[in-house]
């Protein structure tokens, strides 16, 4: 954050406190007149510095405020602080005002507590406001981050059916009617339980990475059918116990499809994905790695909004605590998750 | 009257359907199968088919890559699952797209269609495919395929029905137009600066006054484009 004496830089605020020390200073020196039977001329003189001098210090307030808030440490302690930067301020300003113009006892008693109550109401005045601000801010972040979560949400659920990847289904379908009627059945069941799977696990909230990878390997062996066995491989290897983690659903499902639509599709020769998961303590790590189209195909890269939505889901539902890590070297292109580990004992 | 077709798509079972519904008109001959564009466009040119069922998802080289670097204008049916390359192809008029799955009935339509244009050039088509992919710019040089992207080049020049894209390192011939050539750019980067020279606004350094009415745009390493008088105008809102 940004000091508030900077505000000073620009004309329109300096002119603006300029005027008020000019007004604040003939009213204190009307009142020299008129009390004390001073004359105008030595009145303002011994005013107007003062005003001013006041007037740069009392911005300080703000930055106190903001590095001390009322509310750090007990009550009193705050509270107590803020008496005594109060005081400090009035004993300086009344110090000044004796070396400068030695006044009579009298004003200079009127002259501190009237500087020091005005610092400790710019104090309570400051720390009132930004407490405030710091609500309002908190509140908006609440609210972003609950925007974010909402539309990660249905992303995913517009996601769970990719028209595209439907339609070349019913066409490799009506293809294999005409020549094969038993794959052409077994596709479409095939097909049918994958979405009714689809909509099945994304009614819950967690499911376990075992029933997230058999989802995943059945939306792998429709595009095998697509792309041919030997075009499409899938590798899956699970180190004990990692399939009982659980995880929302949909999570990997998206990365495996672009993992075919971007690694395996935009390559002639196809490739093997593979699927390493395992649990490092309080931690589950997933790494899904496709290798990269040939130089060549370059136009088989996505434009990343699948990652980006899979980020964002991480986002609003471990809130920072999840990880998703991207490498591409050596021609291959690698993912990797890294979740809180939560399972159902 | 006999014609000739190519099959392509990277799906077997898609390129099987083809031929499936290709049974019904005995006189059309299948003279090729192909799984990338790579190989579609070498069997373009090798077998010069009357036909082209064209896939445009494919690993390598896209369907619109391949129409663009074959120049092919005619006789092309596009097969796709994307209704939204379509709807870019119906609006220019520029051929038939057969959406995936199709039926029998519509696939004979589309034919159709293709056999009753087949002599004329489709003037669309290259328009669609200019505006393919602004990422990448591809040029084959002998049997070797180039891809560049827009950063690396300097300037674009015309000469006759080529085009000569300048690079630091080296300068590739392009059959296209320029005026085709720059339809599938960024305008906000190239600008053509001259009736027969394009120049690359990033890799512009300054421009230098030479006599009364000649100006030169001074381009990164030193080479020197000529500006017209149109150019500068065109130019000109871009500097600032």
């Amino acid at each position: 954050m940004r000091s508030v004496y900077l505000l000073l830089l620009r004309p329109a605020a300096l002119l603006g406190l300029l005027a008020a020390c000019a007004l604040l200073g003939g009213l204190l020196a009307g009142a020299l007149v008129w009390l004390a039977g001073w004359g105008w001329a030595a009145a303002l003189g011994a005013t107007l510095p003062l005003v001013l001098f006041y007037a740069l210090l009392l911005p300080s307030a703000w930055e106190l405020s903001r590095a001390l808030p009322l509310a750090r440490g007990r009550a009193w302690q705050g509270l107590a602080r803020y008496a005594v930067a109060a005081l400090l301020v009035g004993g300086l300003c009344t110090l000044l005002a004796w070396a400068w113009l030695e006044p009579a006892a009298p004003l200079a008693a009127s002259l501190f507590a009237l500087a020091s109550g005005g610092y400790l109401l710019a104090l309570l005045a400051a720390d009132a406001l930004q407490a405030w601000a710091g609500l309002r801010d908190a509140e908006h972040r609440a609210e972003q981050a609950q925007a974010r979560a909402v539309e990660a949400e249905l992303l995913m659920l517009r996601n769970q059916v990719n028209p595209h990847f439907l339609f070349n289904c019913l066409n490799s379908i009506s293809a294999l009617t005409s020549f094969d009627a038993a794959a052409a059945r077994r596709m479409t069941l095939a097909l049918a339980q994958y979405f009714r799977q689809t909509l099945a696990l994304t009614q819950r909230d967690w499911i376990t990475l075992d029933e997230e990878l058999i989802h995943c390997r059945g939306y792998v062996e429709i595009e095998q059918v697509r792309f041919g066995e030997e075009r499409l491989r899938f590798d899956c290897e699970l180190a004990d116990g990692a399939g009982a983690a659980l995880l929302p659903p949909m999570l990997l499902q998206p990365l495996v499809e672009n993992a075919v639509k971007h690694g395996i599709a935009a390559r002639s020769e196809g490739g093997t994905l593979s699927l390493r998961a395992l649990r490092q303590g309080d931690w589950l790590h997933v790494q899904l790695s496709n290798p990269l189209a040939s130089a060549a195909g370059a136009s088989g890269m996505g434009t990343g909004t699948g990652l980006h939505n899979v980020r964002q889901r991480l986002l609003s539902l471990y809130a920072g605590q999840a990880r998703l890590t991207l490498r591409s070297e050596a021609g291959q292109f690698d993912v990797e998750i890294t979740l809180p580990w939560r399972s159902e004992s | 009257m006999r014609l000739t077709a190519l099959l392509v798509d990277d799906e077997a079972l898609a390129r099987r359907l083809l031929r499936e519904f290709l049974k019904a008109h005995p006189e059309i001959e299948i003279v090729g199968e192909c799984a990338d564009g790579e190989a579609a466009l070498a069997a373009i040119e090798a077998l010069a088919p009357d036909l082209l069922f064209l896939d445009i998802q494919m690993p390598g080289l896209s369907g619109l890559e391949v129409l663009g670097l074959s120049g092919r204008e005619h006789g092309v049916i596009f097969t796709t699952a994307h209704e939204a390359h379509a709807l870019r192809a119906f609006e220019l008029h520029a051929v038939d797209y057969l959406l995936k799955p199709f039926s029998q009935a519509r696939f004979d339509r589309a034919l159709a269609q293709a056999r009753k244009l087949l002599p004329l050039a489709t003037p669309g088509l290259q328009q669609l495919v200019a505006a393919g992919n602004p990422q990448r710019i591809l040029v084959r040089d002998r049997q070797q395929l180039h891809v560049l992207s827009p950063e690396q080049v300097l300037c674009v020049e015309a000469q006759d029905d080529y085009v000569c894209i300048h690079t630091p390192e080296r300068s590739l011939l392009k059959t296209q137009t320029l005026a085709e050539f720059e339809a599938g750019l960024d305008p906000l980067r190239f600008v053509r600066v001259h009736r027969s020279w394009l120049i690359n606004l990033d890799q512009l350094l300054q421009l230098e006054r030479q006599g009364k009415d000649q100006l030169l745009a001074v381009l990164r390493g030193g080479r020197k484009v000529p500006v017209s008088r149109a150019g500068y105008e065109r130019i000109r809102p871009l500097l600032k």
